[in-house]
């Protein structure tokens, strides 16, 4: 048995990680070898929320360990018709919605971006079937420059994230790349 | 070696908190030898104010066997009976492999102290208080999977004991077990939720069974447990020099259950209004033991073996159907892995709505390599004479093969379903 003395886990990697990158995109940019936004962007916590409506929430963890920020646009999946990027938005009548997010979702140099029931999250419209629990779930992130990144999700069974969904925002969503 | 070196050496054997003594307390504090036992009061609570917060304890999740079968036993435990939501075989063996990965992510964090994923209530999973979770699979997960080729040979219900008045609507033998130990209930509480809740549409919950041994820093861990009957229980066990033999599977019969082992887990309700009616030596001849200190009836300190030859007055001093001479092993192969938890749950009421005195018992978890050639003899023989069955009666019974461990990068039962 090992027993060790629990200590919260700070942020701090992420600090020097930031501090390292100016100078290294620095040198990147000179050399035009630059990595790609996908590159750049470290998935975890990820989860899908398991369900046998029509659509579904991703959640976890994008830190962008680049000096430059990177911007999540949409992506694709085979279980879903679209991948759309949404945030929660208050509406005219003061309730919460979510909806898409113009433009995409911006990660700034070496900061993380919380995708999480009731905040931003990536959502997998027109679903081909149900998602039970416990199945992996791949989704191919598209980021800003083009470049794209996989994600694989284990589907959990979970009674939140059912945010009304407000369509009509944002430029429209489709299962791109 | 005065009290004052024993109270150095002690903190600095642990190289922590401050190197008070009793000595520099009566100086610095009450100034007066008259004044000892108020300082000496005062270290001993500065001492245990340092030394009684253990919610940042971890056992690691990962390594060569699940953590809570040899790890320390902690304060309290939830066993989980678990079936399959599955209507059929492809549906069932998808659902087991989703499962275990499910429960293998969020059990390495809670373990650690961190949220499971999906977890609503993160702020519980703060102080792991050494918890443990552990997975067993029952027959069903086999037989139901299309696994059937890869269940370890012993892995099916023990025999029907004329002892056992089991109820297997309320305690039924189930697909699946998780066993979640920590010395903090509220930690148990949390981890039992999120881990269920997280695969709720692929399980059926069929129990909960909820116990308890004594509070973290109430007493030494090397002390044995007492049992609600009043009873040291636990004395003869297996030490860590008996693990690899007795306990962990080496793969010899199902190369994928190598660092994998077996639980047996009894629930067994104590009488204890029936009990309370034997006077104290009567019932120190049912289990042949000492009840003030364990100490077998043959003499000696509770960890001296029991001389069941000794004879007093002409009678043996251990009687020949006390629990303790029945229990003896009698080959070397006869041996188990105890880990029991007391259960003290609310009473149900009876037909007239009354409710009894109390609901109380063991919930008897056995640990070795085979059930068949370590426990099932043991069982056998209690159950055909025992002076202790008066008292004591199993309710519920089941068999579980605790998976091996999964190393960092794996899944619990990776193995299996590779």
């Amino acid at each position: 048995m090992r027993t060790t003395s629990f200590i919260t886990r700070a942020r701090r990697p992420l600090a020097i990680l930031a501090a390292l990158a100016l100078p290294l995109a620095a040198t990147a940019c000179s050399d035009d070898t630059e990595a790609t936004q996908a590159e750049s962007v470290t998935i975890s916590d990820q989860w899908i929320k398991a369900t046998d409506k029509d659509m579904t929430g991703v959640f976890g963890k994008l830190t962008n360990t680049s000096g430059e920020e990177v911007t999540l646009v949409g992506g694709k999946t085979g279980v879903a018709g679209r991948v759309e990027v949404h945030e929660m938005a208050m509406n005219a009548d003061g309730t919460m919605a979510m909806r898409q997010v113009d433009g995409g979702l911006k990660i700034p140099a070496g900061d993380t971006a919380d995708l999480e029931p009731g905040g931003n999250h990536i959502m997998l419209m027109d679903l081909k079937g149900p998602i039970l629990a416990g199945e992996a779930i791949t989704v191919t992130l598209r980021f800003g420059d083009g470049s794209q990144k996989d994600l694989v999700a284990d589907a959990r069974d979970f009674r939140g994230a059912n945010e009304e969904y407000a369509p009509g925002h944002g430029s429209g969503g489709s299962n791109d790349g | 070696m005065t009290d004052d070196d024993r109270d150095h050496r002690e903190r600095g054997k642990r190289g922590r908190g401050p190197a008070l003594s009793r000595r520099s307390l009566i100086a610095g504090v009450a100034g007066a030898a008259g004044l000892g036992v108020g300082a000496t009061a005062i270290a001993r609570s500065a001492d245990s104010a340092g030394a009684s917060v253990h919610g940042g304890d971890v056992i690691e999740f990962y390594g060569e066997h699940q953590a809570g079968v040899t790890t320390p036993p902690t304060a309290h435990v939830n066993y989980i009976g678990f079936d399959l939501a599955a209507d059929s075989e492809r549906q069932a063996r998808e659902a087991l492999a989703g499962i275990l990965r499910v429960w293998t992510e969020d059990a390495a964090r809670l373990t650690r102290g961190a949220p499971a994923l999906a977890d609503s209530e993160p702020e519980l999973a703060r102080v792991p208080a050494r918890l443990t979770v552990t997975v067993g699979l029952g027959p069903g997960s086999f037989t139901r999977t299309g696994l059937e080729g890869r269940r370890p040979r012993w892995l099916h219900p023990l025999p029907a004991y004329p002892i056992d008045r089991l109820d297997e609507r309320r305690w039924p033998q189930t697909d699946l077990l998780l066993q979640i130990c920590s010395d903090d209930p509220i930690t148990v509480a949390h981890a039992t939720r999120v881990l269920t809740s997280n695969v709720a549409g692929r399980i059926r919950l069929r129990w909960v069974q909820r116990g308890f041994r004594n509070a973290r820093g109430s007493q030494d861990e090397k002390v044995t447990m007492r049992n609600l009957m009043g009873q040291v229980d636990g004395t003869v066990n297996l030490g860590p020099g008996d693990f690899d033999t007795l306990v962990w599977d080496d793969g010899g019969e199902q190369p994928w259950f190598a660092g994998g082992t077996s639980m047996v887990l009894r629930r067994i309700a104590m009488d204890l209004d029936r009990w309370q009616e034997l006077d104290p030596a009567s019932q120190e001849l049912t289990v042949g033991r000492r009840l003030s200190d364990g100490a077998p009836l043959s003499g000696g300190g509770e960890h001296d073996d029991p001389d069941f030859d000794k004879l007093v007055d002409g009678l043996p001093a251990i009687p020949a159907s006390s629990h303790i001479a029945r229990a003896r092993h009698r080959t070397p192969a006869e041996q188990f892995l105890r880990r029991g938890y007391n259960y003290d749950d609310p009473p149900e009421p009876g037909p007239d709505g009354v409710l009894p005195i109390s609901n109380s018992g063991l919930l008897f978890a056995a640990y070795q390599r085979d059930v068949d050639t370590q426990f099932a003899p043991v069982q056998a023989r209690l159950a055909e004479h025992d002076a202790l069955n008066e008292w004591t009666t199993p309710i519920g019974s089941g068999v579980y093969a605790i998976l091996p461990g999964a190393r960092r990068g794996q899944v619990l039962g990776q193995s299996l379903l590779a």
